[in-house]
């Protein structure tokens, strides 16, 4: 697909990507997030890289997270940090790289349902470009929202090669499913079937520069590692070991095989009836994209512990399907009423129809929380390190640990951490040391009287005693040290 | 140049493998006995040499020791308001449950399951299904409590009421208690 001109010979697609863009960048201008990973696991350690300092969650003392995303990731907070220093336009920039990576799934879209017709290309790249699955996730930095943006087009280029062999896109192929492999290592089957797919008639041509193309995205990935000064993809073998072979992820809930399922249709409600159908019409136009869904449902239904975004994958494959699958169907029905619509009609019709689906599920019960998840503690996070004369920080009695993350904060100062029944003493002993607390508001009776609160950001609808954000300060100065409650040694000792 | 870089490449993939040299037990017993004057003044017990010695003992895997630097900070009367008194404990109980101590994951749950307007978090779990699975009597009431409370999602217990229902994994009235109390009614599921 040659890029010159391309907007002028593809208007319909062009709009929609730029639908695609004004919907992510909405998104990616609010401080939600979906799962704490996203801070802890890609977030920090970008930052840490850049500004050497960074919370160190647990998993980077055992070992069996990648470097690969956070070497990406300190790109844009490098610019960021160069330009605006003490603001959040690191962040920011981090997220506006992730919308345009995520756009790519709506190319890749419209791309496999391509050979099924220019409607269905054009409805599949609009319900990618819309669908608040695809979306919400397009603007976060973790491993699924980065498998999306990497395998989709991967899958694209696979339905390319199995028609026409092609050594540069063997290669890219290649490169995308081994980088898919290093931010998602568990997508292994559904990468192996994207690979299988891409070998047709031709298929002794297109091996050579599909190996080449996994080594280097191999080598690139293991080069994240390396230059951090880790053994290379070493940490997929400690992942596999802690959480599969010890048990490890049992300590972060187990559920029954069946959950994926059950979870996926309350998720979706009653848009499920629509969907799910849809999807069973779709299948027979791109019975890979199934096959691809139904191997990471199978893989991740055989770990005990499970969570809806580790199959955001097959999600997204099934909505995929049913994009494709509602046209065929739309066709069917006029076909069969004798009153065939037109293209605009047809294409306004669909539109609309995916556009009320996709709002149904985003405000369903399960979903609609998700658009403020996160808000409060990281917004106020923002605030906190935001104090003039900020030069120490007490984080007490906060609902779960970690919940200091620098690259939000973004202050070289002291934090500390207090919790327990003995948090109220240990804060007017050290109290010296800070002077700035985010406390709830019903613990703001036990803190130092000389304190005053600044906001609870975004709670004021709550009841008192779900305030568990408040920012409270003091005027003056710190001094002495933090003594037993620096916050990297106390959330290693509480195992976090 | 290639096979030096492979070379360089092989030695640090080795050097990965090659895991942390486990320390040899300290020459003090588990039961050491323990001094409170240290964290009364700021000093965490594992800075001085009584409460070092024991702290290498558990870190080379000694349950006892653990579980002694566990109960010592538990124990000590008064507030010591200059050391992360919870987070010791929750450190060498981890330690020990992790090591397989039921003892020290029924201690674990204690300190980690504070807040009761939420689920009981994961971990405190896991560790609560430890100590179940060891016979710790409390351990099946507590279970029971927060069930009913709603404080567990059903689909977290799938595992244990499989486990429970095999004859012989613990005493049969025991066993009979749980899954009376896990059939029971609950009220609506908190968040987690």
């Amino acid at each position: 697909m040659s890029l010159k001109n391309w907007p002028w010979r593809h208007p319909a697609l062009t709009g929609i990507v730029v639908a695609a863009l004004a919907v992510r960048l909405v998104l990616a201008g609010r401080m939600t997030v979906f799962h704490a990973d996203e801070v802890w696991q890609y977030l920090e350690p970008a930052y840490g890289l850049v500004t050497g300092q960074w919370v160190r969650a647990w998993e980077f003392h055992a070992g069996i997270r990648g470097w690969f995303v956070p070497v990406m990731l300190s790109i844009p907070i490098a610019i960021g940090q160069t330009i605006a220093p003490h603001s959040q336009l690191h962040i920011y920039l981090v997220r506006g790289t992730l919308v345009l990576i995520s756009l790519g799934v709506v190319i890749a879209w419209h791309d496999l349902a391509r050979p099924a017709g220019h409607r269905h290309a054009l409805i599949a790249a609009w319900v990618a470009a819309i669908w608040c699955e695809v979306f919400y996730f397009g603007v976060r930095p973790s491993a699924e929202a980065l498998g999306l943006s990497l395998l989709f087009p991967a899958m694209a280029l696979a339905q390319r090669l199995r028609q026409r062999p092609h050594r540069g896109q063997a290669c890219a192929l290649g490169l995308l499913v081994a980088l898919g492999f290093v931010v998602r290592f568990h997508y292994l089957p559904a990468i192996g079937l994207i690979c299988l797919w891409s070998l047709g008639p031709g298929w002794r041509r297109t091996i050579p520069p599909l190996a080449a193309g996994l080594v280097a995205g191999l080598v690139l990935g293991g080069l994240g590692d390396v230059i951090t000064g880790h053994p290379p993809l070493l940490w997929v073998w400690r992942s596999i070991a802690f959480n599969v072979v010890q048990g490890g992820s049992d300590l972060f809930g187990t559920q029954p095989p069946w959950w994926f399922i059950t979870f996926q249709i309350k998720t979706w409600g009653w848009a499920a009836i629509v969907l799910v159908p849809l999807a069973l019409v779709g299948m027979r136009r791109l019975p890979m994209v199934l096959a691809i869904a139904l191997a990471v449902f199978a893989t991740h239904s055989l770990i005990p512990h499970k969570e809806y975004r580790f199959v955001l994958l097959a999600t997204a494959a099934l909505i995929l399907l049913a994009a494709i699958g509602s046209v065929d169907l739309w066709d069917a029905v006029t076909r069969r009423l004798r009153h065939p619509a037109g293209e605009r009609a047809t294409l306004l019709a669909l539109a609309l129809g995916w556009g009320a689906l996709s709002l149904a599920v985003a405000l369903s019960p399960v979903f609609r929380e998700y658009w403020q998840q996160g808000e409060v503690p990281f917004t106020t996070l923002v605030l906190a390190g935001e104090q003039p004369g900020l030069c120490g920080f007490a984080m007490v009695d906060q609902p779960a640990h970690p919940a200091l993350a620098l690259s939000l904060f973004n202050r070289p100062v002291p934090v500390l951490l207090f919790d327990g029944p003995e948090a109220p003493a240990e804060v007017r002993a050290m109290a010296a040391r800070f002077n700035v607390i985010e406390a709830s508001q019903i613990n703001a009776p036990l803190l130092p009287p000389d304190y005053r609160r600044l906001t609870c950001w975004g709670q004021n609808s709550y009841a008192i005693e779900d305030r568990l954000q408040c920012l409270y300060i003091r005027p003056g100065s710190c001094s002495g040290t933090v003594g037993d409650f620096a916050y990297q040694p106390a959330i290693e000792r509480r195992g976090k | 140049m290639i096979a030096r870089g492979g070379l360089v490449l092989g030695a640090m993939v080795l050097a990965g493998c090659a895991s942390k040299p486990v320390p040899p037990l300290s020459q003090c017993a588990s039961n050491t006995p323990l001094s409170p004057l240290a964290p009364i003044h700021g000093v965490p017990i594992e800075a001085t040499p009584a409460g070092q010695c024991l702290a290498l003992r558990a870190q080379a895997g000694d349950i006892a020791a653990a579980l002694h630097l566990g109960d010592f900070y538990r124990t000590l009367p008064g507030t010591l308001p200059l050391i992360d008194r919870r987070g010791r404990q929750v450190h060498w109980y981890r330690l020990a449950a992790d090591r397989g101590s039921p003892a020290g994951a029924w201690a674990a749950v204690q300190l980690i399951d504070i807040n009761r307007d939420i689920q009981v978090p994961n971990d405190a779990l896991a560790y609560l299904f430890v100590a179940l699975k060891a016979g710790i009597p409390e351990a099946g009431d507590y279970l029971i409590d927060q069930w009913q409370d709603g404080r567990v999602d059903p689909g977290k217990l799938w595992g244990l009421r499989r486990w429970l229902a095999k004859p012989g994994t613990l005493p049969d009235d025991e066993r009979a208690a749980i899954n009376v109390g896990l059939n029971q009614p609950t009220d609506e599921l908190l968040e987690e």
